[in-house]
């Protein structure tokens, strides 16, 4: 039994002193970001590889300092502050939107794509839409009284929580436009798993321009989707809920920051039909090259 | 503003008049959408006789089983050192007692996944830490503590008077307890160490929480692929290998406690 019990202990802690030196061995010098791996076309999993347009843009980046990319998937929002800290992570990637809050936090690069938040609603919905100039878009205003899912910690989550629960009198210190008006909101997984439950408990789902195509082209329940804008104040026209993304990378690593903004500054470029190459590996990812 | 055009109306067009969505698209063709509901089995099947996605699927079930059995051995490893410390009545015992009562009030008391993600984030924030690692750990050290309780009631099961026979035949404390009252405390742990390591093995699938790629990330990563939501089909799939996985467990369990249980009956 002793011998059974030591042996067994002696293969335990040598697997583990040989798995802890392989992956320190090859890692140490490698570029490590974090993401969350369920935003296709940004990243997204091929199989067991993580592959998308954030995946081409940091493999670039790693050409130019000639050093490996690692990805480390893991919950949306610990990125952000594993990117603060930057001792699991060097920089995040997951279409991350450039917020005040996050600035505080981590440095951004140059802002690579521009989106807006849309609505997607079910078949026969009764929320109403407004178009203006040809563009069919819901205001917030519309979606007062309804449950509303967002993926937890994404931008479409800070808004709507926002939006339902801020008063000038509480720390949000501004007015929410769905404050007091019994608007329901769930946080969720993911838009994917909100989308499953649309329709039925949910009223609508809240997420980014492109997964919110994605999910509508690929639905066979009939969604439909809308941008969402914020009614213009008296006279005003309405506004989209736009943001920019961008890579976040821990605050002085300069000279990381610095290739990520050459390559992107690069990938932003337009070519002579006036598509820039970010354009085109969203197109690719979104299965539109075929 | 300019990018928000990106996606004008002829290409969104374009893109909806595509044949397959491209996220792992090559198998989804197979897969009928309409009301998915009634097409449940047929989905399973397309699934199952599709190699990518049953090569995702036992690659997850590849390392739902590494992390469960090192967990395992590490759990009744360090489960049974507890039980003993925690028996033990010498002078010197009293700190080591203290400690391993902390342990398992603290490890028992509070969420896995929190435990989990302390490993991950705290503990062993080390840059290229291998997540296995942690994960075993984890799991092995939750796992010690509901073994150690486990063994400690199998051992107090036996009768006193075992003890007390054994040390007016004059053997020494730790001989009685080797000899007399382990053998027959192990009848009595194996169906709880049992249960503990089905537990165990089912409870790994959290690690995707710390961006694991275990059967349940497979699962969802093929359930995501599709970007109709449609995760009940490779999730259902996965239940079968848990399912699988437990019912060969228990079967293994089932005939080690026959055979102890051989001489009982005479």
């Amino acid at each position: 039994m002793k011998k059974i019990i030591s042996i067994a202990l002696a293969l335990v802690m040598l697997i583990g002193c040989v798995a802890v030196f392989a992956a320190c061995d090859g890692e140490e010098d490698a570029i490590i970001v974090q993401t969350n791996a369920y935003f296709a076309p940004f990243e997204y999993y091929d199989g067991t590889e993580i592959v998308g347009v954030d995946v081409e843009i940091m493999n670039r980046v790693g050409e130019k300092l000639g050093k490996e990319i690692v990805w480390n998937d893991g919950d949306f929002g610990i990125i952000i502050d594993t990117v603060k800290e930057g001792k699991l992570a060097d920089c995040g990637a997951a279409g991350l939107t450039i917020t005040d809050e996050r600035k505080d936090k981590v440095d951004f690069s140059d802002p690579y794509y521009t989106s807006v938040q849309y609505v997607i609603l079910p078949a026969n919905s009764d929320i109403e839409t407004k178009t203006v100039d040809g563009v069919t878009y819901i205001v917030w205003e519309a979606l007062s009284g309804k449950t509303i899912a967002t993926q937890t910690d994404t931008t479409g989550w800070i808004y709507t929580d926002g939006e339902i629960n801020a008063t000038a009198d509480n720390d949000y210190g501004y007015d929410g436009v769905l404050y007091g008006t019994g608007t329901k909101h769930e946080a969720m997984d993911s838009a994917n798993v909100a989308a499953d439950a649309l329709g039925i408990t949910i009223d609508a789902v809240i997420v980014d321009e492109l997964p919110a195509k994605y999910i509508v082209a690929n639905s066979t329940k009939g969604f439909t989707c809308y941008p969402l804008y914020y009614s213009g104040a008296d006279g005003e026209a309405d506004s989209p809920v736009e943001e920019q993304y961008a890579i976040a990378v821990t605050k002085g690593n300069t000279e990381l920051l610095e290739a990520i903004n050459e390559v992107l500054a690069e990938l932003l470029k337009k070519d002579a039909n006036g598509q820039t190459e970010i354009e085109k590996m969203v197109m690719s990812h979104m299965g539109m090259n075929d | 503003m300019a990018q928000f055009l990106l996606m004008s109306k002829e290409n969104y067009k374009k893109f909806q008049a595509r044949p397959s969505c491209r996220t792992g698209n090559e198998g989804w063709d197979g897969f009928e959408r309409e009301g998915h509901n009634m097409d449940f089995f047929k989905n399973i099947g397309v699934l199952i006789t599709n190699e990518k996605y049953m090569g995702m699927l036992l690659e997850g079930l590849g390392k739902t089983l590494l992390i469960s059995v090192f967990a395992a051995v590490l759990g009744l490893l360090l489960g049974t050192l507890v039980a003993m410390v925690g028996l033990s009545e010498g002078k010197f015992s009293k700190i080591p007692k203290a400690i391993c009562k902390v342990y398992v009030t603290v490890i028992r008391g509070t969420p896995m996944a929190l435990q989990l993600f302390i490993m991950a984030y705290a503990i062993f924030a080390i840059r290229g830490f291998p997540k296995e690692i942690t994960a075993i750990l984890a799991f092995g050290i939750n796992s010690g503590a509901y073994v150690s309780e486990s063994i400690r009631g199998g051992i107090l099961s036996v009768d006193i008077g075992q003890t007390e026979a054994g040390r007016a035949l004059g053997l020494g404390r730790g001989t009685t307890m080797r000899k007399i009252v382990i053998p027959q405390a192990i009848k009595n742990v194996i169906p709880a160490i049992g249960n503990e390591l089905i537990a165990l093995i089912k409870e790994t699938s959290i690690v995707s929480m710390i961006g694991m790629y275990d059967l349940t990330q497979a699962a969802k990563v093929i359930g995501a692929g599709n970007n109709m939501a449609s995760y009940i089909v490779p999730m259902s799939v996965a239940a079968c290998f848990y399912l699988a996985i437990v019912y060969l467990l228990t079967f293994v369990i089932k005939k080690i406690e026959t055979r102890l249980r051989a001489s009982d009956k005479r």
